[in-house]
């Protein structure tokens, strides 16, 4: 049981859980059909912290005791991951019971996550093309992706916020922005 | 009398053309540092540190103090008009500066954000200089008991931040409080939730977090409801330019005792400016007789929190002159500061270099009239920030926020955090679960666990009733959540 909750609680397992997160949420996504259908959105967040709550808790017993403390490290998640579990219980119930209000209507989520994915593009590729490429060409697609087509402003948006980050942020406040391997 | 001629005494020797200068500076940067996502007060004093070693002792203080003040105002301009507070403290400015500027009374907002600094600041000063012994002497009499139950009253105003949704506000303030147990575990180093990346032992930077369900969660709210395509809200400046000085003296009795408590909170050591304006919020809230317009633009709630976060300012230099504990991590890089220039904080401060405190007491007041001017030259330019429409203005909220979220630790890792808090902001805001109480679990988590322990550790649970300050303040904060409770409790069952 310890080495198994060693094993949870280290560099190896962090996959398991990630992939154990997204079952719960598809899970539930897919359950939450007819009656439940308006709920759907909270259904999936009450059952993500539900799932985090058990983690946490789960977990804690594999923290390390030190003894001399007289006080443990498991104290706190503890009291909080109940805490949690409790209130969202609860609230599970009321969505449940149809006394929860109902989701939003859906906008333009496929814009949003097109609009994520650029962005978590250009921080992923920030270690190589560095941050003023990464970032003048992040504003760049952004742009396009909200409706702009007018190249002078394009251009002055993305020359401009490049220029300013460089001349403000590197030189002047001279914080170490990320160089890339090309101006590293 | 004699307290009146030293001030003057300080206030003659900035009767200069360098003095001013030093003062202006110091402003306008403070200013600029707040408004910049990331770089927080404490930061913006340690960079400008090395440029106190050439002045005098005096000279010195009064800039880095400068900054520390204006930098608590600066905070708040990008906090109401793109919904990004500069500094944790400006959090609460947030809740309701936003909501006006989405009404296009972004000069309302900035207005009484300015003015209640302004006066904040003061209370704070003419605290600091009127009763720092006292107050130093109350602090010292703070034991774990008591800052836990500060911590639980701060933490009990989540009654007000979920706008009455208090199941979803209780689930995020633990969501909150559970995200605060990643990392090195406070008293014994134990590492916890970290899946053994290094990144993680420190936990999640607060400022990228507080970015990213701030800030970035409004962006892509504004991206799918299609807010992104539409032209911008004109500001009010036909309709009501500037609040009017009537608007002004409705707010006199929020912004003094907002300013009252900010100082008080102030004076204890870790609690500052962030717990101050939650605290002050709460109050004004509660006290307010259209409680409901919290959170929508109500100009109390503005007031309340940047007068707090501005007095809290002088609060926290009444520990570090008079004993030498730093009120909050500003006032540990002026204890640096000090040092640098051989100068012991603490009482022997007043009775060896008194030319020094009040020179720094006085400057504090004209640094407080620097900042009225400089924020309403200021203010004018930000108005026009709201007329840029949402499309160039989201991709460049995008950009300013990386910034922020890696100046803090220079880590990539945190850009990250911010995009996954920004996305999980937005989602919890579809379903109508406020993200400001995860703030707070976050704020406070680190001072409410580590203070229980070591209560326990000192005595046991029972500690915390036997001591009669902690357990006043456990049972105002137990008031705070139930008496709102069954009040509304009550209403329902009157409506149907």
């Amino acid at each position: 049981m310890e080495n198994m909750l060693v094993f949870l609680g280290g560099a190896g397992s962090f996959p398991v859980w990630i992939v154990s997160f997204l079952a719960v949420v598809a899970m539930t996504a897919v359950c939450a059909r007819g009656r439940l259908a308006p709920f759907r959105g909270r259904i999936v967040i009450c059952a993500s912290m539900l799932f985090l709550a058990f983690a946490f808790f789960l977990l804690s017993f594999g923290l390390e005791e030190i003894e001399a403390v007289g006080s443990s490290a498991r104290t706190a998640p503890r009291l909080w991951a109940a805490g949690l579990a409790f209130f969202t219980l609860d609230q599970l119930r009321r969505t449940l019971l149809g006394n929860a209000p109902e989701d939003p209507k859906t906008g333009d989520v496929k814009r949003v996550l097109i609009a994520a994915a650029i962005v978590a593009f250009s921080i992923w590729g920030m270690n190589t093309a560095g941050y003023l490429l990464s970032s003048g060409g992040m504003i760049l697609l952004l742009l396009l992706l909200f409706g702009e087509r007018r190249f002078l402003v394009l251009l002055s948006l993305t020359g401009g916020w490049t220029l300013f980050s460089w001349s403000v942020f590197i030189r002047l406040l001279h914080l170490s922005l990320p160089a890339g391997i090309y101006f590293g | 009398m004699n307290l009146l001629s030293l001030l003057f005494d300080g206030l003659g020797a900035l009767m200069g053309l360098t003095p001013l200068l030093v003062i202006l500076a110091g402003v306008a940067i403070g200013i600029l540092a707040g408004a910049m996502p990331g770089i927080s007060p404490s930061m913006a004093v340690a960079l400008l540190l090395p440029f106190s070693f050439g002045m005098t002792p005096s000279m010195g203080l009064v800039l880095l103090c400068a900054i520390y003040l204006a930098s608590n105002y600066g905070g708040s301009i990008t906090a109401v008009m793109v919904n990004t507070p500069g500094t944790p403290s400006a959090v609460v400015t947030a809740f309701d500066g936003y909501p006006l500027t989405r009404k296009g009374r972004a000069g309302t907002a900035l207005g009484i954000s300015l003015i209640a600094s302004v006066v904040g600041g003061f209370i704070g000063i003419i605290i600091l200089v009127l009763f720092s012994t006292p107050l130093a002497r109350m602090a010292l009499k703070f034991w774990p008991a008591e800052y836990f139950a500060l911590a639980i009253l701060g933490l009990s105003t989540i009654a007000s931040l979920g706008g009455g949704r208090w199941l979803e506000s209780f689930m995020a303030v633990l969501f909150g409080l559970l995200l605060n147990t990643i990392g090195l575990d406070p008293l014994s180093g134990v590492s916890r939730f970290t899946f053994d990346v290094v990144r993680l032992y420190d936990g999640f930077s607060f400022i990228p977090v507080l970015i990213g369900l701030f800030a970035l969660s409004e962006v892509f709210s504004g991206i799918e409801s299609g807010e992104v395509g539409m032209p911008p809200l004109l500001p009010d400046k036909e309709r009501s330019p500037w609040p009017s000085l009537r608007e002004y003296l409705r707010l006199k009795y929020a912004m003094i005792r907002a300013g009252v408590i900010g100082t008080v909170i102030g004076v204890f050591p870790g609690a500052g400016g962030t717990i101050a304006s939650f605290i002050a919020y709460d109050v004004e809230k509660r006290l307010s007789k259209d409680p409901d317009s919290f959170g929508k633009g109500a100009p109390a709630g503005v007031a309340a929190a940047e007068a707090s976060n501005s007095s809290s300012v002088g609060g926290a230099l009444v520990p570090l002159l008079t004993l030498g504990i730093p009120g909050s991590s500003s006032a540990a890089v002026l204890i640096g500061a000090l040092m640098i220039h051989d100068l012991q904080p603490g009482p022997e401060l007043f009775t060896r270099h008194p030319e020094v405190v009040y020179t720094l007491f006085s400057s504090l007041f004209v640094a407080n009239i620097f900042l009225l001017f400089l924020g309403l030259l200021g203010a004018r330019l930000w108005i026009k920030a709201a007329l840029i429409p949402k499309r160039l203005l989201y991709p460049m909220i995008f950009a300013f926020s990386f910034i922020g979220s890696y100046a803090v630790r220079s880590s990539l890792f945190d850009v990250g955090v911010c995009l996954a808090f920004g996305l999980l902001g937005w989602m919890l805001s579809r379903s109508k679960i406020p993200v400001s109480p995860i703030v707070l679990g976050m704020i406070l988590g680190t001072m409410i666990e580590k203070n229980l322990r070591t209560t326990i550790m000192m005595g046991g649970v029972s500690l915390f009733f036997r001591r009669p300050l902690s357990l006043a303040l456990l049972l105002l904060a137990l008031a705070s959540v139930v008496i709102p409770f069954i009040r509304e409790r009550k209403k329902i069952g009157e409506g149907s």
